[in-house]
C-alpha cells in the first residue's frame, strides 16, 4: 500500500484575509479567527511559500443549493442583525439562532468557506494538485435545510458532490469531537460516500453515530466512536495524535482535501493546523513558535506541541478491542462495492427490531430504526478478506481509470474533520495510533 | 468514603434522610457569600421518579436496543416487561434478582440544573450512558455504579433517547449527479473560483525572498518616518520599525512578489511606486491613542457587542476594523491587565472542593429505646420502641448492628444496616419483594425528590408527615417572666430576632428575685372576654374577609422535608446542542440566595402558579386592602433599564407579604403610634386616615391583562 511517508506531494492552500473578521457573536466558540491565526503562523513558519495559494472566489446561491433547498439560502441570503425580527418564523424553522446566530457578514462568511472547499474539489478533480487545504471549509453539521452546530451552510457536501463527478467513491473521515452528522445524513443512503466519524458519543451535541446505529446501517456509512481518550481537553488528544490521522490518511496517496471546523480554543486550533499543514507538505518545522501578530495568544511556553495531561485514560484495551470487533462486524456487513441503490428487503441478518412500526414508541431512535429496515441492503455480505472491487453500480456504470483520490482534513482539539476521498476501496483493517482504528483500503 | 469532589464528578446528594439519595453531576463549584460551597448540578432521575406509564414506554425502548445490542450469552434485557420476555430467551436467564437490581441501576439524564449545598454530599458515584458493548451484569458488579440511555424532561413528562437522528428522504439527502464520461467537461471555470496569489514553484530560494522581505520592512520603516500620523505613534525608530514588521507588511510583500512575477527587481519598485514608499498598516496600527481609549470605556460597557460599540462609540469604524482591532488590542499588555482583574473575580469559581466525611447518625436510625416522639422544647421524652424484633423489610434478616425505621411511621417497618445503604443509593430494595421492589418508600406518592409534587395516588397513609412535630409549651413562670421582666427579655426584639440566643437563667434568676415584690402590686391583666363561638360566626357572616389568596400552596407544603433543592428554570430543554448539554445561557442558571431558600420548601416549578395568585394586582390585593400604589405591569421585554427591584416569587416567605411602597411608607408616618398598633392587631380593619392626612393617590393600576410578572418600585 503506499510508497508514502516523506512523497512530496504538491499542496494548494485557500484562503481569504477577510475570513478572520467575522465574529459570531459575544461568548460563541465558534471564532473564525482561528483561520486567520493559522495563516499568519503557516506564513512566518515558512510553509506558506511551499503551496499555491488561493484566494477563493464567492460561492453563490445556486453553487450552494446544489445542496442545499433554495429556499434555506434565500433565507441565509437576506437576514442580518437588523432584520432578524422580521424572519422569526424562518429562523425558527431554519434553526438559527441559538447557536447558529445570525451576524454580520453570515452570508459572505458561507460564500468563502464553500467557495473555497468547492474550488478545492475542482482542481483535485482537474488533478492539479493531490492535496488542497480549506481551514475555512468543513462545516460539517449544517443540513439541507437547517443550520446546526455553527455550521449553515455544508460546504463539505458540495466538495463531495463536485467530487463525485469525477470519483467512484469518496471517503470521509471526521474527526471533529463532534459527530459530522450533516454529511451522513446528506449521503445516509448512498454507498458512493463513505463517512468515517470519531467522535464522542453520549452527553455530547448531537448525540448521532453510536455504533448502534451503524450496525443498522449497513448501507454505506461507517461512523465510529472514541469516547474520552482523545483530543485535547477532554480528550488529552495531542496534536501530534491528532495529526497522526493526516499522516495515515496521506500514506495512501489518495487526492485529498484537508478542511477545518469548529474550534474553542483558537490558538491550540492554530497549533493543530499548522501542524497539520506541515504534515501535508512533508516539512518539520521547530517548536518554537515564530514571531507573529497573534503570538501573545500562544503564552507562556510558545510552542508548538503541548504535553498531554496526566488524566487517566478511561478506555481499556479490552474496551476498545470491543468497539473494534463491533466495527469489523459491521463493516464486514458493508457490500464492498457500491452497488446500485437501495431497495426494500424483506428482514434479515439483523434480528431483532420487534416491534412494528405503529406500535414503537415516539423515541426519536426509533426512527432511525425503521428507516433503517427502509435501507437496509441485504446484498452481499462479503467476507471481510475478499477484497473486492468494482465500480459504482449506476446505469452509467463506467469503469474509470484508476485514480485515486483522497482527501483528508484533520481536525483538531474541538474540531475539525477530515474528508477523504477515495476512488477504490476494499477493506482491511488497520489498526492504528490510539487504539482507534480504521479503515480503508486501496485496490 | 469522598474527599475530593471537583467539576463533573456524579455525586450522592441528600436531601431528606428518609429518602434515596439524589445523583447528581456537578458542573459548577460556587463559593457564597458567606463562605458556603454551592454546587451547580444537573439532575439524573430514577425509575421511582419517573411515572408508572413513562416507564412502561422506556421499558418497550430498552427491549428495541438493549436486547438488539446484546450478542447471544450476554444478559440481555433486564428491563423488558413480561411479553418482550417470552420473546427473548435469554432474559428468561437472568435472574429474578439481578433484574430487580438492575432497575435500580437505571437513571435518566435531564437537561434539569439546579443549586445544592455541598455540604449535602454523601460520596462519589458513576454515571454512564449505557454501553451496548457492556454486558448488563457489568453494571451490578461495579458498587455506586449507574447507566442511562434516556433523557426525562420533567416539565414536558416526556423521555427522549439522547441522541440526534439522521433523517431519511428528499428534504434530507443529497442529490447526486452521476460520474462523468471520460472526455465530459464539467463546465467549471476556474477563473471564477479562485485566483492565484502565491506559486509555490518559482525562482527564488528561500534566501532571496527572506532578503526581500527585509527590503519591505525597511521601506516601511522608512514610510512611516515620512508618515505624520505615525511618527506621532511610533515615536523612535525602534517602533516604527517593529511596526513594519508586522504581518501585513510581510503578506504585501508576498503579494507585490507575486504580481511581479517574481522579479525581484519589479517587486522592488514596487514598494516605492511613486518614488514614495508604501504604507501598509493593520488595525492595531490604524488606531489613534484617543480610539483605542474610546474603545476600552466601550469594551466595559458593552462586552464584546461590537454592533452597540460601534454605533455608540466608534461610528466612523467598520464592524470588521472594530473586530480585526478587538482581536490584535487582545496582545497587548492593556488586555493582559484587564484580565488579571477579571481572573481575580474567577477566583470565587473553585475548581475542586474537600469534603470531610458525613458522619452524623441518620435520624432514621432506631437507637436502643427512643424512636420518633414528639420534643418538647427541644427535648425528646422517651416513646414506645416499635417494631423491635421486625425482620428486614427487605432481607428478612433480623440480625444487625443498626436498624433503620423504613417506610411510612404507622407501618413500622425497618431496614438492615446493609439494605439501608442500598436504599439509600440505589433507591429501592435489594430483594423483589412480595409488595414489588418498586413499591413507595416513605412518602414516595407526595414528595418527589426533585421538589416537584408528584401526582398522589391517593392513598392517605403515605401522606403523613415524618418530620418531628414541635410545640412551645409556656410553663407559668415564663409567663410571669415575659411580663416581670420584660426590659430584660425585650418581647418585640426577640419576636424581630428569632435567631437570637435568649439568657433564660438569667431573666428566671430576675424574674424569682422580682416575684414578691411584684405580687405586692397585682398586674393589671385586662380580662379578656371571649364571645361564644356562635357570636364570631355571626360576625364572620356578616364581616366577610377577603378570600385567601393561595390554593396551590396547599399541596406544597405538604412538602415538609428539609428538601433543599430548588428547580432552576430549564432552558433549552429540547435538544442538546454543540457546547456541550447546555447552551450559554444555561450557564447563568437561576442563583438565588441559597440560605433563604433552605428555610423553606422546595416548591419547584409549582411557582408559577403561585406567582399568579401572590401578584398583588392581581386581586387587587396589595397589603390586605385594595390600595392603589405604584404597581406596574412589565410586558415581556419592556423593561425599561432603571433601578427596581424584580420581585422574587420563589423566595417569597409565604402567601402572605408585605409590599411597602412609598405611599404605605408615608401613610404609616402619618398615623400615630396607636393607631399602627390598633391596625396590626386589627388588620381587616381599614386604615382610617384624616382627610387632612390623606395623600393624593394614584389612580389604580389597568387590570392585568395577562400574567406577566409584576415589578414593584421600591
Amino acid at each position: 500500500m503506499a510508497q508514502t511517508q516523506g512523497t512530496k506531494r504538491k499542496v494548494c492552500y485557500y484562503y481569504d484575509r477577510d475570513v478572520g473578521n467575522y465574529y459570531y457573536g459575544q461568548g460563541h466558540p465558534m471564532k473564525p479567527l482561528q483561520i486567520r491565526m493559522t495563516h499568519n503562523l503557516l506564513f512566518n513558519y515558512v510553509l506558506y511559500r511551499k503551496m499555491e495559494i488561493y484566494r477563493p472566489h464567492k460561492a453563490n446561491a445556486e453553487e450552494m443549493t446544489k445542496y442545499h433547498s433554495d429556499d434555506y439560502i434565500k433565507f441565509l441570503h437576506s437576514i442580518c442583525p437588523d432584520n432578524m425580527s422580521e424572519y422569526s418564523k424562518q429562523m425558527q424553522r431554519f434553526n438559527v439562532g441559538e447557536d447558529c446566530p445570525v451576524f454580520d457578514g453570515l452570508f459572505e462568511f458561507c460564500q468563502l468557506s464553500t467557495g473555497s472547499s468547492v474550488a478545492s474539489a475542482v482542481k483535485l478533480n482537474k488533478q492539479q494538485t493531490d492535496i488542497a487545504v480549506n481551514w475555512a471549509g468543513g462545516l460539517h453539521r449544517a443540513k439541507k435545510s437547517e443550520a446546526s452546530g455553527f455550521c449553515y451552510v455544508n460546504d463539505i457536501v458540495l466538495a463531495i458532490l463536485e467530487l463525485l463527478k469525477y470519483h467512484q467513491r469518496v471517503l470521509y473521515i471526521d474527526i471533529d469531537i463532534h459527530h459530522g452528522d450533516g454529511v451522513e445524513e446528506a449521503f445516509y443512503t448512498t454507498d458512493w460516500v463513505m463517512t468515517v466519524s470519531f467522535h464522542k458519543y453520549g452527553e455530547y451535541f448531537p448525540g448521532t453515530g453510536d455504533l448502534l446505529g451503524l450496525a443498522k446501517a449497513s448501507t454505506m456509512l461507517l461512523t465510529t466512536l472514541s469516547e474520552m481518550g482523545l483530543m485535547i481537553s477532554c480528550f488529552n488528544l495531542t496534536i501530534k495524535g491528532h495529526a497522526k490521522c493526516v499522516e495515515f490518511v496521506k500514506s495512501f496517496n489518495l487526492p485529498m482535501l484537508m478542511l477545518g471546523g469548529g474550534g474553542h480554543t483558537i490558538h491550540n486550533v492554530a497549533q493543530c493546523w499548522t501542524y497539520e499543514t506541515a504534515v501535508a507538505q512533508d516539512t518539520e518545522i521547530p517548536n518554537e513558535l515564530p514571531y507573529n501578530d497573534y503570538f501573545e495568544y500562544f503564552g507562556p511556553d510558545f510552542k508548538l506541541h503541548f504535553s498531554p495531561s496526566n488524566m487517566t485514560n478511561q478506555n481499556t484495551n479490552e474496551y476498545l478491542e470491543k468497539i473494534k470487533q463491533k466495527l469489523f462486524e459491521n463493516l464486514r456487513m458493508l457490500p464492498h462495492a457500491p452497488g446500485v441503490q437501495m431497495q426494500a428487503i424483506p428482514e434479515d441478518a439483523i434480528p431483532e427490531e420487534s416491534g412494528d412500526e405503529d406500535e414503537e414508541d415516539p423515541d426519536k431512535c426509533i426512527s432511525i430504526c425503521s428507516s433503517d429496515k427502509r435501507i437496509v441492503c441485504e446484498e452481499e455480505f462479503s467476507d471481510s478478506d475478499e477484497k473486492g472491487e468494482g465500480g459504482r453500480k449506476n446505469s452509467s456504470n463506467f469503469k474509470k481509470a484508476k485514480r485515486v483520490k483522497t482527501e483528508d482534513e484533520k481536525e483538531k482539539d474541538p474540531e475539525e474533520k477530515k474528508e477523504v476521498i477515495e476512488e477504490e476501496k476494499t477493506k482491511e483493517e488497520k489498526p492504528e495510533v490510539k487504539g482507534v482504528k480504521e479503515e480503508v483500503k486501496l485496490a | 468514603m469522598h474527599d475530593d469532589l471537583s467539576v463533573a464528578d456524579y455525586v450522592y446528594f441528600e436531601n431528606s434522610s428518609s429518602n434515596p439519595y439524589l445523583i447528581r453531576r456537578i458542573e459548577e463549584l460556587n463559593k457564597t457569600a458567606n463562605g458556603n460551597v454551592e454546587a451547580k448540578v444537573v439532575c439524573f432521575y430514577r425509575r421511582r421518579d419517573i411515572s408508572s406509564s413513562l416507564i412502561a414506554l422506556a421499558d418497550k425502548h430498552a427491549t428495541l436496543s438493549v436486547c438488539y445490542r446484546a450478542g447471544p450469552g450476554a444478559d440481555t434485557g433486564e428491563e423488558g416487561e413480561v411479553e418482550e420476555e417470552v420473546e427473548n430467551p435469554e432474559m428468561v436467564d437472568l435472574p429474578e434478582k439481578l433484574k430487580h437490581q438492575l432497575r435500580h441501576r437505571e437513571l435518566f439524564l435531564s437537561r434539569q440544573l439546579e443549586s445544592l449545598p455541598a455540604t449535602h454530599i454523601r460520596g462519589k458515584c458513576s454515571v454512564t450512558l449505557l454501553n451496548e458493548t457492556e454486558s448488563l451484569k457489568s453494571y451490578l458488579e461495579r458498587e455506586d455504579f449507574f447507566f442511562y440511555s434516556l433523557v426525562y424532561d420533567p416539565q414536558q413528562k416526556t423521555l427522549l433517547a439522547d441522541k440526534g437522528e439522521i433523517r431519511v428522504g428528499n428534504r434530507y439527502q443529497a442529490d447526486i449527479t452521476d460520474l462523468l464520461k471520460e472526455g465530459e467537461e464539467d463546465g467549471r471555470d476556474q477563473s471564477k473560483l479562485e485566483t492565484k496569489v502565491w506559486e509555490a514553484h518559482n525562482p527564488l530560494v528561500d534566501k532571496q525572498i527572506d532578503q526581500f522581505l527585509v527590503v519591505a520592512r525597511s521601506v516601511g520603516t522608512f514610510a512611516r518616518a515620512l508618515d505624520c500620523s505615525s511618527s506621532v505613534r511610533q515615536p523612535s525608530l525602534h517602533m516604527s520599525a517593529a511596526a513594519a514588521s508586522r504581518d501585513i507588511t510581510l503578506f504585501h510583500a508576498m503579494d507585490t512578489l507575486h504580481k511581479n512575477i517574481y522579479d525581484i527587481s519589479k517587486a522592488i519598485s514596487a514598494l516605492v511606486p511613486q518614488g514614495g514608499p508604501v504604507l501598509c498598516r493593520d488595525e492595531m496600527e490604524e488606531w489613534s491613542a484617543s480610539e483605542a481609549n474610546l474603545f476600552e470605556e466601550a469594551l466595559e460597557k458593552y462586552g464584546k457587542d461590537f454592533t452597540d460599540i460601534q454605533q455608540d462609540f466608534l461610528p466612523w469604524k467598520s464592524l470588521t476594523s472594530i473586530i480585526e482591532y478587538y482581536y490584535m488590542w487582545k496582545t497587548t499588555d492593556r488586555y493582559v491587565q484587564q484580565k488579571r482583574l477579571k481572573a481575580a473575580e474567577a477566583e470565587s469559581k473553585l475548581k475542586q472542593v474537600y469534603i470531610p466525611n458525613y458522619n452524623k447518625p441518620n435520624p432514621n436510625q432506631i437507637s436502643a429505646n427512643s424512636v420518633k416522639a414528639s420534643v418538647v422544647n427541644g427535648t425528646g421524652t422517651p416513646g414506645q420502641s416499635p417494631g423491635a424484633g421486625r425482620a428486614c423489610e427487605s432481607c428478612y434478616t433480623t440480625q444487625s448492628y443498626q436498624w433503620y425505621s423504613w417506610g411510612p411511621p404507622n407501618m413500622q417497618c425497618r431496614l438492615c444496616a446493609s439494605c439501608w445503604t442500598y436504599w439509600k443509593k440505589y433507591g429501592g430494595l435489594k430483594m423483589p419483594t412480595r409488595l414489588d421492589g418498586e413499591r413507595p418508600g416513605p412518602n414516595r406518592n407526595n414528595m418527589s425528590p426533585h421538589g416537584i409534587p408528584a401526582r398522589s395516588s391517593g392513598s392517605p397513609k403515605f401522606a403523613m408527615k415524618t418530620r418531628q412535630a414541635f410545640y412551645l409549651h409556656t410553663t407559668k413562670l415564663t409567663r410571669i417572666a415575659r411580663r416581670l421582666c420584660r426590659e430584660i427579655l425585650r418581647p418585640w426584639h426577640a419576636a424581630r430576632h428569632p435567631y437570637m440566643p435568649i439568657n433564660s437563667a438569667a431573666i428566671k434568676a430576675e424574674c424569682t428575685a422580682r416575684l414578691p415584690e411584684a405580687s405586692q402590686s397585682p398586674l393589671v391583666l385586662k380580662q379578656v372576654v371571649r364571645k361564644p363561638l356562635e357570636a364570631v360566626l355571626r360576625y364572620l357572616e356578616t364581616h366577610p374577609r377577603p378570600p385567601k389568596p393561595d390554593p396551590v400552596k396547599s399541596s406544597s407544603s405538604v412538602l415538609s422535608s428539609l428538601t433543599p433543592a430548588k428547580s432552576a428554570p430549564v432552558i433549552n430543554n429540547g435538544s442538546p446542542t454543540i457546547l456541550g448539554k447546555r447552551s450559554y445561557e444555561q450557564h447563568n442558571g437561576v442563583d438565588g440566595n441559597m440560605k433563604k431558600r433552605l428555610l423553606m420548601p422546595s416548591r419547584g416549578l409549582a411557582n408559577h402558579g403561585q406567582t399568579r395568585h401572590m401578584g398583588p394586582s392581581r386581586n387587587l390585593l396589595l397589603n390586605g386592602k385594595s390600595y392603589p400604589t405604584k404597581v406596574r405591569l412589565i410586558r415581556g421585554g419592556s423593561l425599561p433599564p432603571v433601578k427596581r427591584r424584580r420581585m422574587n416569587w420563589i423566595d417569597a416567605p409565604d402567601d402572605v407579604f408585605y409590599m411597602a411602597t412609598e405611599e404605605t411608607r408615608k401613610i404609616r408616618k402619618l398615623l400615630s403610634s396607636s393607631e399602627t398598633k390598633r391596625a396590626a392587631r386589627r388588620p381587616y380593619k381599614p386604615i382610617a386616615l384624616r382627610q387632612s392626612q390623606a395623600l393624593p393617590l394614584r389612580p389604580p393600576p389597568p387590570a392585568p391583562v395577562n400574567d406577566e410578572p409584576i415589578v414593584i418600585e421600591d
